[in-house]
C-alpha cells in the first residue's frame, strides 16, 4: 500500500499532516526508517521534536544540521539497512533571517534587520512556521542530498496552513493595502512630497488613527525594502514551492488519533488536498486501542476461583469492559473515516503501545504495522 | 468511579497537595477572565465548559468564549456553532464565538465618527490586508472583545456586571501564547492612539492576578508535559499573568494495587487453554494497561517536579466521544475537589 515510499522512483519529499498531538514526527521517523531501510538515503526533518524520538534514534540531540541515525543496531533484529536515515530540526527562529541573508546585500540586511515591522513579521506572521517549513524542504530538495526528505507538518489545527504559506507571505506582502498605496510612489523613487500629500488624506488618517503613525513608517520602509530587494526573490520562491508540492515527486500523508477532532482534521485535509491537486498517500491513524472480541464470563469459573479473588476480579472485569469500549469506538471511528473516502485510499492504523517508543525497535514495530500483509488490529 | 473521588485532586501521588488544588479551584471561580490554554488535543474545551457548569453551580453568570478555530463548544451542549454574539446555552451559562474579522468592523465604527467612511473602510478589501498585515491587530481585537465583555454591566443594575466570569477557550498552546503575548509586544511598536490606549487597558487587566488567570491542561505524556512546563515559565516571566492551575487529564483510574499486579503478572502466564479464552484476555488488557498507567505516573511525577502551580488530575473517560454527560459529571468533580479547601470550612461540612 505505501510501497512508493520504498520504490526508486517514489516521491522525493512526502509530508505528514495532522492536527497536534496525534504522533506525526514518530510516524515520520517510522516511515523514514523503512525508506532508508529499503536504500534510499532519507532526512526526517522535524519540528517538535520529543527528547524521547532523539534518544530512540540514537542521537543525542536534535540539531539544526542534518545528522546521521546509527542504523547499524538494527542487524541484531535482522534487518540490514541499505540506505542512510538523517534527522533535522528545523530552525524556525533563523531561516527567515537567512533568506534575508540571501538575498539582500550586507548593509541592506542591517536596515532589514533593524525594522519594527520586519521584526515583528518575522516573529509573529501566521503561518510562518509553515512558511519556514516549505524553504527548508525546498533548499533540501535542491541541493539533492537526499533521496528522499520526510517533513512532519507544524502542529496546527489548520493543518493546511502549510500548502497556503507561501501564497500568503507573498499575497501579504504583494497585495497588502501599502503596498498598493505606496507602490507607485516607491518605484517612481519619488518618496517624499506626493506621499506626504496621500498620507494627509481622509483614508490615511483614519488608518493613522488606528494603527499609530509610527508603525506606519515602519511598514512603508520595510515595503520599500521589500521592493526593492526581496519581492522578485519572494515570488520565485512561491512559484517554486507549488510546482514541487503539486508535482509528481510530493506526496501527502494524513495522520490522526482515533478522536472526533483529528480525524475530521485529516478528513478536512484529504478533501482540500484534492482540491489542490496534490497527491495522496493515505491516511495513517494512530494510537489506536485494540478491539478484543473474546466473551467474558460474568463471574469467575472455579479453576482461578482461588487465584482470583473476587475483589480484583471485579477490577479485572471493568478494566477489560473499559478498554472492549475503547477499541470499539476506536474502530467505528476507523470505518467511519473509511466510508468517507474513495475505496482504493490507504487507511492503516497503528495500536497505541504500553510503552512510549525508547527504543529503534519501537519505530520497526510500528513500520511493521504500517508496512506488514495484515492491518493490526488485535493484541 | 466513587472510589476514585477522594483521590481526584490528589492523583494518588505524595507530591500532590489536593488542598492546594482545591483553593486553586476556590480563587478561579472569584475571577473575571480564566483563558484555559493547552496543546491540540488535550481537552481543554471540555475543561473549559465543566468549568462553566461549575461556576453556574455556584450562582455565576458565565460566558464561556470560543477564541481559536474549533467550533467544538456549542456541541457540548447540545447545540451548534457558537453565534458571534452572546447567547444562552443553559439557565445562566452564554456562549460566543470570536470573529476577530467582526470584532475589527465594530472597532472601527466605534472609532471613525463618519458612518460612510467607516463603512467604506470596513467593505474594502484593502481594509482585509490592512488586517492581516498589521500584526497582532486581530489578537489585540480578540482580547479587548473579551475585556469589553467583562466591563459590560446589566442595564439599569447600578453595577451588577452581565457576566461573572469569562471562560476564554484559547487557542492551541503556541497560538495561544501569541495572542496573550500581543499587547506587551503591540505597546513596544505603537505608543499612541486608540489602539495602543485600548491595548495598554487590555494589558492592565491581563496582569491583574485578582481578576485575571491562566489555567492550563495537559496530558500524562512527554510533549505536552513538557510544553507545559514551558508556557507556566512564559506565563510568569514574560506574560507576568497569574498562572493558577494546571490540568493534567486522561489519567488512567489507579485500579490495580502492588499485590494484585503481581498477581496479574504471574497470571498472565498461564495458557489460555487452562483459564480460557476471556480471561486469558482480561488479563491481557490488564497487563498491557498497567506499565501505560506507571509511564503516565513518570510524566505526572515530571511535572510535580518541576512545577510551582496546583495540579488537578482528570481521569480518563472510557466513553470514547465527550458530551453532555461526561462534560457534568466532570464539573461534579470539580466540586468535590473543592470541599477539601481550608478556605471555606462550612461548604466541606455542608456538601
Amino acid at each position: 500500500m505505501f510501497e512508493p515510499i520504498c520504490t526508486p522512483d517514489g516521491p522525493k519529499v512526502i509530508a505528514c499532516c495532522g492536527s497536534g498531538g496525534v504522533g506525526k514526527t514518530t510516524i515520520s521517523a517510522a516511515l523514514g526508517l523503512q525508506a532508508a531501510i529499503s536504500g534510499k538515503k532519507t532526512l526526517v526533518l522535524t519540528i517538535d521534536p520529543a527528547r524521547r524520538l532523539a534518544d530512540a534514534l540514537g542521537l543525542a540531540a536534535f540539531s539544526h544540521e542534518a545528522r546521521r541515525v546509527p542504523l547499524e543496531n538494527l542487524t541484531q533484529n535482522g534487518v540490514r539497512p541499505e540506505g542512510e536515515l538523517y534527522a533535522m530540526m528545523l530552525d524556525t527562529k533563523h531561516t527567515f533571517d537567512r533568506i534575508i541573508s540571501h538575498y539582500a546585500s550586507a548593509d541592506l540586511q542591517q536596515s532589514i534587520f533593524k525594522n519594527r515591522y520586519y521584526k515583528h513579521i518575522s516573529a509573529t506572521l501566521a503561518g510562518s512556521h509553515e512558511y519556514m517549513a516549505m524553504e527548508k524542504v525546498y533548499e533540501l530538495y535542491v541541493d539533492d542530498q537526499y533521496d528522499l526528505i520526510l517533513l512532519d507538518t507544524p502542529p496546527s489545527r489548520r493543518a493546511l496552513d502549510f500548502l497556503d504559506a507561501p501564497n500568503r507571505v507573498t499575497d501579504l506582502l504583494q497585495h497588502n493595502f501599502f503596498w498598493k498605496m505606496f507602490r507607485p510612489y516607491i518605484s517612481a523613487g519619488r518618496w517624499g512630497v506626493k506621499l506626504f500629500s496621500y498620507m494627509a488624506s481622509p483614508f490615511f488618517k483614519a488608518a493613522r488613527q488606528i494603527m499609530g503613525s509610527r508603525m506606519l513608517e515602519d511598514i512603508i520602509d520595510f515595503l520599500r525594502l521589500w521592493n526593492d530587494v526581496l519581492f522578485e526573490g519572494f515570488q520565485k520562491r512561491a512559484e517554486d514551492f507549488k510546482t514541487l508540492l503539486s508535482g509528481p515527486e510530493t506526496l501527502f500523508f494524513a495522520i490522526a488519533s482515533p478522536m472526533g477532532a483529528p480525524m475530521n482534521e485529516a478528513l478536512f485535509m484529504y478533501d482540500r488536498l484534492e482540491d489542490y491537486e496534490i497527491s495522496f498517500g493515505g491516511f495513517i491513524i494512530n494510537r489506536v486501542h485494540p478491539r478484543f472480541n473474546q466473551r467474558v464470563p460474568k463471574r469467575p469459573p472455579a479453576n482461578v476461583l482461588d487465584d482470583i479473588p473476587s475483589a480484583l476480579w471485579t477490577k479485572l472485569h471493568s478494566n477489560f469492559t473499559d478498554f472492549k469500549h475503547l477499541g470499539e469506538s476506536d474502530h467505528r471511528a476507523v470505518e467511519s473515516l473509511k466510508r468517507q473516502v474513495k475505496k482504493e485510499t490507504p487507511v492503516r492504523c497503528v495500536t497505541l503501545f504500553e510503552d512510549d517508543i525508547h527504543q529503534l525497535n519501537g519505530l520497526l514495530n510500528i513500520r511493521d504495522q504500517l508496512f506488514g500483509n495484515g492491518n493490526s488490529g488485535g493484541l | 468511579m466513587e472510589q476514585t473521588l477522594p483521590k481526584f485532586c490528589g492523583l494518588a501521588h505524595d507530591c500532590v497537595d489536593e488542598i492546594a488544588g482545591s483553593d486553586a479551584l476556590h480563587r478561579l471561580m472569584d475571577k473575571r477572565m480564566v483563558f484555559i490554554v493547552g496543546k491540540g488535543g488535550t481537552g481543554k474545551t471540555s475543561i473549559t465548559a465543566a468549568l462553566g457548569i461549575l461556576a453556574e453551580g455556584r450562582g455565576k453568570r458565565v460566558l464561556l468564549v470560543e477564541a481559536g478555530d474549533a467550533d467544538h463548544l456549542g456541541a457540548l451542549f447540545d447545540g451548534d456553532t457558537l453565534p458571534e454574539t452572546p447567547t444562552p446555552l443553559q439557565n445562566n451559562i452564554w456562549g460566543v464565538r470570536i470573529n476577530p474579522r467582526a470584532v475589527i468592523d465594530e472597532y472601527v465604527r466605534t472609532f471613525i465618527p463618519n458612518g460612510f467612511l467607516a463603512g467604506t473602510i470596513s467593505n474594502s478589501s484593502l481594509f482585509e490586508h490592512l488586517t492581516a498585515a498589521t500584526p497582532g491587530l486581530k489578537e489585540v481585537m480578540t482580547l479587548g472583545q473579551i475585556w469589553r465583555w467583562e466591563q459590560e454591566m446589566i442595564a439599569d443594575s447600578d453595577g451588577v456586571p452581565r457576566f461573572d466570569l469569562i471562560l476564554v477557550d484559547a487557542p492551541a498552546t503556541g497560538h495561544g501564547l501569541s495572542l496573550l503575548r500581543v499587547p506587551a509586544t503591540l505597546l513596544k511598536m505603537i505608543q499612541i492612539g486608540p489602539i495602543a490606549s485600548q491595548t495598554r487597558t487590555v494589558l492592565e487587566a491581563l496582569q491583574d492576578p485578582v481578576k485575571t488567570g491562566i489555567v492550563q491542561v495537559t496530558l500524562p505524556e512527554e510533549l505536552p508535559i513538557s510544553e507545559t512546563l514551558e508556557f507556566e515559565a512564559s506565563a510568569r516571566n514574560e506574560l507576568k499573568m497569574a498562572h493558577d492551575l494546571i490540568f493534567i487529564n486522561c489519567i488512567y483510574p489507579d485500579v490495580f494495587d502492588r499485590d494484585e499486579q503481581a498477581r496479574i503478572q504471574s497470571l498472565a502466564h498461564r495458557s489460555s487453554n487452562e483459564i480460557g479464552d476471556g480471561i486469558s484476555a482480561m488479563l491481557a488488557v490488564a497487563v498491557r494497561k498497567i506499565p501505560r498507567r506507571n509511564l503516565q505516573q513518570t510524566y505526572i511525577d515530571k511535572l510535580c517536579r518541576n512545577t510551582d502551580s496546583p495540579l488537578v488530575g482528570i481521569p480518563f473517560y472510557f466513553t470514547g466521544e465527550f458530551g453532555p454527560g461526561e462534560i457534568n459529571d466532570m464539573a461534579t468533580r470539580f466540586r468535590v475537589c473543592m470541599q477539601m479547601t481550608t478556605a471555606n470550612e462550612k461548604e466541606r461540612v455542608n456538601v
